[in-house]
């Protein structure tokens, strides 16, 4: 049996989705920006003798206290670009483009931008529900 | 639903499934790698039924208190030193807020000299062990009994060290601050007492890291794992619901193009039954009413648009 043709795309649901991403996006941009600052002051500036040790305790704290709020923020964008990313029915390595914006520092910020302008041009291509509404935009 | 079933199980879908099933299994390992992780401070630790042995048949100075030697029973037996005593509070006890008292056991090595093992001597409430202030206060604890005696316990490894010791009050019964307080050779572990002395309570049998059995933190990992393996066979059932719809809306979108130039006020009940008779390609255009039915954006009036794309924002595009 042939593939068959793609439903068209849900554009208010999509929105809707895109929202969520983008505020998931920048939470987790800013919260990794956090983690590094702490892991910085850990390992960095209060270095202990060996790699990876520290001589801060109250940096040590911090970074444990941080460290798991950072785990479920990841894990909040991951879940939101997979609900963006089933909406857009968009490929596999997408979803792990997806996932890797979350993860570098700073890329984030700038996986959003490109993440918005795919779905812009994917809304003006592909057919959506509300074509019939707006048929020329 | 059933028709759902078929689709599910083409054989793209089946070899999508065993791949899912697959990486469900992994992470189901991965999920019982931390459970027992979580677990195994319990579990690796020994009984302790066996008899007490001497100190310098467990443990040799120098030598680290290992998962395997840690609630070992041993007697030691030495001198305590008045002067070398801490306490240890903030830990729950059965039930009860307690402060351990730590004191320095002095024993003779076999060439003469004196190394100290601290000895956990025993457990006070809190209250018994807090001065007016509400500070915990060292003179309030039992002073240490007076010539050679033998004290008998459980073997226990060091705990981490976080904070030092202050006005003889410290946090963990850790040997690294031990050594700095009342000087060295000092041996590797301490001595958790069991039998009790001095007014004080004896120390939690062996599996004593007091109230931190489970490791929590590898619970949530095992979870995590659990939560991971679901969202493969999640992502299985996805795809095949989308396979599943889009054949739908495709079928649906061929029947309705078929009806429409066959007769105006379609007739369902025997057309309907020939959806796969009806190729669009071969039913020819000259459809009159392209609203009357079709919520897909796709053009009714154009059989052979099939791909998808919508010709109205193809054009804008």
């Amino acid at each position: 049996m042939s593939t068959p043709t793609p439903r068209p795309l849900d554009e208010v649901a999509i929105r809707a989705s895109f929202a969520r991403y983008r505020f998931a996006s920048f939470a987790e941009g800013i919260a990794l920006l956090v983690l590094v600052s702490i892991m910085v002051m850990r390992y960095g500036v209060y270095h202990g003798e060996g790699l990876f040790t520290s001589t801060s305790h109250t940096w040590e704290t911090i970074s444990q206290t941080w460290s798991p709020i950072h785990g479920v923020i990841y894990m909040v964008y991951v879940v939101l670009s997979f609900d963006l990313w089933m909406r857009m029915r968009w490929s596999l390595p997408r979803m792990l483009l997806l996932m890797l914006f979350g993860v570098v520092p700073v890329l984030s910020f700038f996986g959003e931008r490109w993440t918005h302008q795919k779905m812009e041009s994917d809304l003006r291509q592909r057919p959506t529900l509300q074509d019939e509404e707006h048929p020329r935009r | 639903m059933q028709a759902m079933l078929r689709t599910a199980l083409r054989p793209r879908f089946l070899g999508l499934l065993a791949l899912m099933v697959a990486a469900t299994l992994v992470c189901g390992l991965l999920a019982t790698w931390q459970w027992d992780r979580a677990h195994r401070a319990i579990t690796s630790r020994s009984e302790p039924t066996d008899p007490a042995v001497a100190l310098e048949d467990a443990l040799l100075l120098g030598e680290p208190v290992t998962n395997e030697r840690a609630g070992d029973p041993v007697v030691a037996r030495g001198t305590f030193d008045p002067a070398e005593q801490i306490l240890v509070p903030g830990r729950r006890i059965d039930g009860q807020e307690a402060v351990i008292v730590v004191s320095a056991l002095h024993v003779v090595q076999p060439d003469g000299g004196e190394a100290r093992l601290p000895v956990a001597r025993g457990w006070m409430p809190a209250a018994d062990a807090t001065g007016p202030d509400g500070e915990v206060d060292p003179a309030l604890a039992p002073a240490v009994p007076a010539g050679e005696i033998e004290v008998t316990g459980l073997l226990e490894a060091s705990e981490a060290a976080t904070d030092g010791v202050s006005g003889h009050v410290a946090q963990e019964i850790a040997t690294p601050l031990l050594v700095n307080e009342w000087g060295e050779p000092m041996y590797s572990g301490y001595l958790a007492q069991t039998s009790a002395a001095d007014g004080l309570s004896p120390m939690p049998a062996a599996q004593s890291a007091f109230s931190r059995g489970l490791d929590w933190q590898n619970i949530g990992y095992a979870a995590q794992w659990v939560l991971f393996g679901g969202f493969f066979l999640y992502l299985w059932w996805r795809s095949v619901r989308t396979a599943y719809l889009d054949q739908r809306a495709d079928e649906r979108a061929r029947l309705e193009a078929s009806l429409q130039p066959a007769d105006g006020p379609a007739a369902p009940g025997p057309t309907a039954s020939a959806p796969t008779a009806s190729d669009p390609a071969a039913s020819g255009p000259a459809a009159s009413d392209p609203d009357a039915l079709a919520p897909t954006p796709q053009n009714p009036n154009d059989p052979k648009d099939v791909t998808g794309v919508d010709p109205d924002s193809a054009t804008t595009r």
